[in-house]
């Protein structure tokens, strides 16, 4: 797998520098001083890594299959940031030492290449913007997913246009054919991306066979494939877009962790807790209603680790989905391998799967240590958040460092609990954090 | 873990281009003025 991931990230890295080595190729045409061509060169740096943002989130299986796709997500925005950063650098640089390049502001009479140029300036900080802060804008994830594609797509286009209008570096035929190959690929992907997987989902549809409450306003949504074989496997623990109610054409899609067992398939189930504008209506749900699916995605899953002498899992709240699928999967296996599972919830009358949870011990070697904020009265058990010392009380001595940890629930609890079972010496690559909080 | 991996990727990816950007503006033949729009 590592192997596979090193050449991954050696063909991301050609990607990224091939524009500028296009650029830097063949006969040059004049400099026009240091800062000038700095900032040329800075543009096509920004505009390559822009270009590779759409490739990131396409969600090539294979590609991101070594990483896991929540990571690759997480490297989109880091490389945003980035790319961001160095157009607007390229623009920084004109209109702080050649501002009478930069010409009129005013499109009417403008030049049209140096317009979409600030067109494809602006998309790509509004695009930035509302991403980093969705939530404190307060911005519905559909309108932000709409616009986000929209943005990019015609900020890049835009971007595009500019350098061939201005085609100072680009004038060579050989260089012309190479940026329009280059721009062909990105429409190909766009029209694989946004038609092609769509059209092919809507061919596939599941429905909806079951739609059953559970603790904690949480609800359990289960899918069978309608006239195919559906998902022919998946490991436990990973995750799929869903889409409710709407085409698969329409970006209504929400990533879920299944939490059923694959060998339960083709029977698939969700863990869904009401907490939104699209998992508030799940109750609502009716038997029958066609559904979509994107799947499967992710790394994190015990099968990712077929040689661990044992699994931990550190769960809050309905973070419980993937280690579900992940201890229903090792009980259908008859696997013996000892297990725990840390699980943080703020009353006991919130634990979802808490009955079955109980029966899943019965069936595995597993030691299910409940951590409650509220505890009810004669409550026994650990309260509080999971912190170090319930970690310390609660894993062998013996075998704490070889155990491979699942982390799963909201963000500040997986982050201490990382730094907990850092400091209790368990090396980095035993901690498997699921990032789901993607905007 | 992988979080700290994507970080530290996502800045030799911005450090690699700048230092080819850098080179790039190095490398350029006699400066013409550049355009007035």
């Amino acid at each position: 797998v590592t192997g596979r991931a090193f050449a991954w990230i050696g063909i991301y890295l050609l990607l990224v520098v091939a524009p500028l080595v296009v650029l830097l190729a063949g006969p040059m045409p004049p400099g026009r001083g240091f800062w000038w061509d700095f900032s040329m060169a800075l543009g096509f740096a920004g505009m390559a890594m822009m270009g590779i943002q759409f490739a990131l989130t396409a969600r090539f299986k294979r590609a991101s299959a070594p990483f896991g796709v929540d990571i690759i997500y997480l490297f989109h925005r880091y490389l945003a940031l980035i790319a961001l950063a160095l157009v607007l650098a390229h623009f920084a640089i004109l209109w702080l030492l050649y501002e009478e390049a930069l010409g009129e502001l005013d499109p009417r009479v403008a030049r049209w290449e140096l317009t979409v140029g600030r067109l494809a300036l602006v998309c790509f900080v509004l695009t930035v913007v509302t991403s980093e802060f969705r939530r404190f804008l307060r911005i519905p994830y559909l309108a932000w997913r709409i616009s986000h594609v929209a943005l990019a797509t015609v900020g890049f286009a835009a971007a595009v246009a500019h350098i061939g209008g201005v085609g100072y570096y680009t004038d060579a035929p050989f260089k012309r054919v190479l940026w329009l190959a280059v721009t062909l690929i990105w429409l190909l992907l766009l029209v694989w991306l946004r038609l092609v997987k769509p059209w092919d989902q809507r061919r596939h549809p599941y429905r909806v066979v079951e739609v059953r409450p559970e603790r904690s306003n949480s609800w359990t949504l289960a899918l069978e494939p309608d006239g195919h074989a559906g998902v022919t496997r998946f490991k436990p623990g990973q995750f799929a877009w869903l889409t409710l109610r709407g085409s698969p054409f329409g970006l209504r899609e929400h990533p879920f962790s299944m939490a059923s067992a694959p060998e339960r398939l083709p029977r698939i189930e969700f863990g869904i807790k009401e907490l939104g504008d699209f998992t508030g209506e799940i109750g609502t749900v009716k038997l029958g209603e066609v559904a979509y699916l994107d799947a499967p995605y992710g790394v994190f899953s015990v099968d990712t680790y077929p040689e661990a002498p044992g699994f931990a899992f550190v769960i809050g709240g309905i973070g419980i989905t993937p280690a579900m699928s992940m201890l229903r999967s090792l009980a259908a296996r008859g696997d013996r391998r000892p297990l725990r599972l840390f699980y943080g919830n703020s009353s006991w009358d919130e634990v979802v799967f808490r009955e079955e949870i109980e029966e899943l011990a019965g069936r595995l070697d597993l030691t299910v240590v409940h951590i409650l904020q509220d505890a009810p009265e004669g409550w026994e058990g650990e309260t509080g958040y999971v912190d170090k010392a319930v970690l310390e009380r609660h894993l062998p001595a013996d075998r704490r460092t070889r155990l491979q940890y699942f982390l799963c629930g909201p963000t500040p609890m997986a982050h201490a609990a990382e730094a907990a079972l850092r400091e209790l010496g368990v090396p980095a690559h035993h901690i498997q954090n699921e990032i789901f909080e993607l905007v | 873990m992988r979080r700290r991996t994507a970080f530290w990727l996502a800045m030799l990816t911005g450090v690699l281009v700048v230092l080819m950007a850098l080179g790039f503006a190095l490398m350029q033949p006699a400066a013409l003025p550049p355009p007035v729009s």
